[in-house]
């Protein structure tokens, strides 16, 4: 296989055409520059979407590597069943599942050091940067975090990554029916926590 | 034929997803005029989902630190900050041991036993967040295919053999030349490989303080 200089294309321009195949077969062949331009394009979502399920920065920035590690590896079996995007977000809830698994270990320890040795550990706790305008806000936050992953994970691509359910059916390999009705369960419990609000302050 | 309240939540919810086809719509629409309580939970749905953005938004905005390519493609960059990591986690799993191993001890031996001071071992150190631009990673390599390459006018043998990972020598012998002038316009065959990584695993940054289970009184052991 011939790999011809990727021409000093304005980048941008590049991008427009999703995936060219030719892109994705230089990045196969390890041409840097393709990768370069791969990653560029694709590890902001995919950090951010880390970000969402991990809630740390630094665990989100392992997950971005490890993904695109993984990606470049798997690249050759991507046959294009899926949206390259869709492929990729898939890679990166994989990854995201297992550092939230490792971590369930890691809590169960401090629990055993706490509770059988009676050894005080005290983790550093991620400070919540962001204002909560209102105890509106706090409510659907708190609701949100308590939620089911499964629900909690269709909740985030729906409404932060703004995926459509076609997508979302892709990346989670779930029917679009169970996606549909796990955003119902979820707006309702979501919505409950408000009521519990209101019922608190309407007296 | 009117819609049950029932369907109308339903139809609110299919709404929500651009489910709802023209007849549906209109249904639902003839119910809302009606009723009150369906046009609340519309109202509740709507509210639901216009606040989760902001939010979320605030919460997850942060700009991810751009990933280093070199380290994605198998050149090993900073090896002092990789070493100097696992030695940190080294030590950090050494100080774990040795903090359950005293733990132990001192719960076995109970408050009879003179107090020997293991316990106030320092704190385990906390490994510090690393950006992903310093994780180590160990590149395996495997399914290995030759790649025809052009000599550009900057290139050397050298900086080609580093760009591909491989030897200098494995790109003569395979192109059998006899000595590593290269320039443009050859054409070089390299073999490479796909990329088989292993990370390292950076145990959790958590603080351990000690809390002795007996109190050790001034008094000397046994007065």
């Amino acid at each position: 296989m011939k790999i011809s200089q990727l021409s000093r294309v304005n980048p941008v321009e590049r991008m427009t055409d999703p995936h060219p195949p030719r892109l994705i077969a230089e990045c196969i062949a390890g041409n840097e520059e393709a990768i370069e331009l791969l990653v560029r394009e694709y590890e902001a979502g995919v950090f951010r979407l880390a970000l969402s399920i991990l809630g740390d920065p630094a665990e989100a920035s392992e997950v971005t590597q490890e993904t695109f590690l993984s990606a470049l590896r798997s690249l050759p079996s991507y046959q294009e069943q899926k949206s390259f995007q869709a492929w990729l977000y898939t890679i990166v809830l994989n990854h995201s599942r297992s550092h939230l698994r490792k971590r369930k270990v890691i809590e169960r320890l401090r629990s055993t050091l706490t509770t059988v040795f009676r050894i005080e550990t005290q983790k550093q706790i991620v400070p919540e940067e962001a204002v909560i305008q209102n105890e509106k806000e706090a409510a659907i936050w708190r609701s949100l975090n308590q939620l089911d992953e499964r629900l909690r994970i269709v909740v985030i691509l729906r409404y932060f990554h703004e995926l459509p359910v076609a997508e979302i059916s892709e990346i989670l390999s779930v029917r679009e029916g169970t996606i549909h009705s796990r955003l119902h369960t979820a707006r309702e419990i979501l919505r409950d926590s408000l009521r519990h609000l209101l019922s608190a302050h309407g007296e | 034929m009117s819609i049950t309240h029932e369907e109308a939540h339903e139809f609110i919810q299919l709404k929500m997803e651009d489910l709802l086809d023209s007849q549906q719509y209109a249904k639902l629409s003839a119910h809302l005029r009606g009723c009150s309580e369906c046009k609340a939970y519309a109202n509740e749905m709507n509210e639901v989902t216009n606040l989760l953005f902001p939010i979320m938004k605030r919460q997850w905005s942060i700009q991810p630190v751009p990933l280093s390519i070199a380290s994605l493609v198998g050149r090993r960059e900073k090896t002092r900050t990789s070493t100097f990591l696992a030695m940190r986690t080294a030590a950090a799993g050494v100080m774990l041991v040795a903090l359950f191993f005293s733990a132990w001890q001192f719960v076995l031996s109970g408050p009879a036993a003179s107090p020997r001071l293991p316990l106030l071992a320092p704190p385990v150190p906390t490994p510090s967040r690393q950006s992903a631009q310093s994780t180590s990673t160990i590149i395996h390599f495997q399914d290995c295919q030759t790649v025809i390459y052009p000599v550009q006018k900057t290139d050397t043998l050298l900086s080609i053999a580093r760009q591909f990972s491989v030897s200098k020598d494995t790109i003569m012998e395979l192109n059998r030349l006899k000595t590593d002038v290269v320039s443009p316009p050859m054409e070089l065959l390299i073999p490479t490989c796909h990329l088989t990584p292993t990370s390292t695993f950076h145990p959790a940054t958590f603080t351990t303080t000690f809390t002795p289970l007996i109190n050790f009184t001034t008094s000397p052991p046994g007065g």
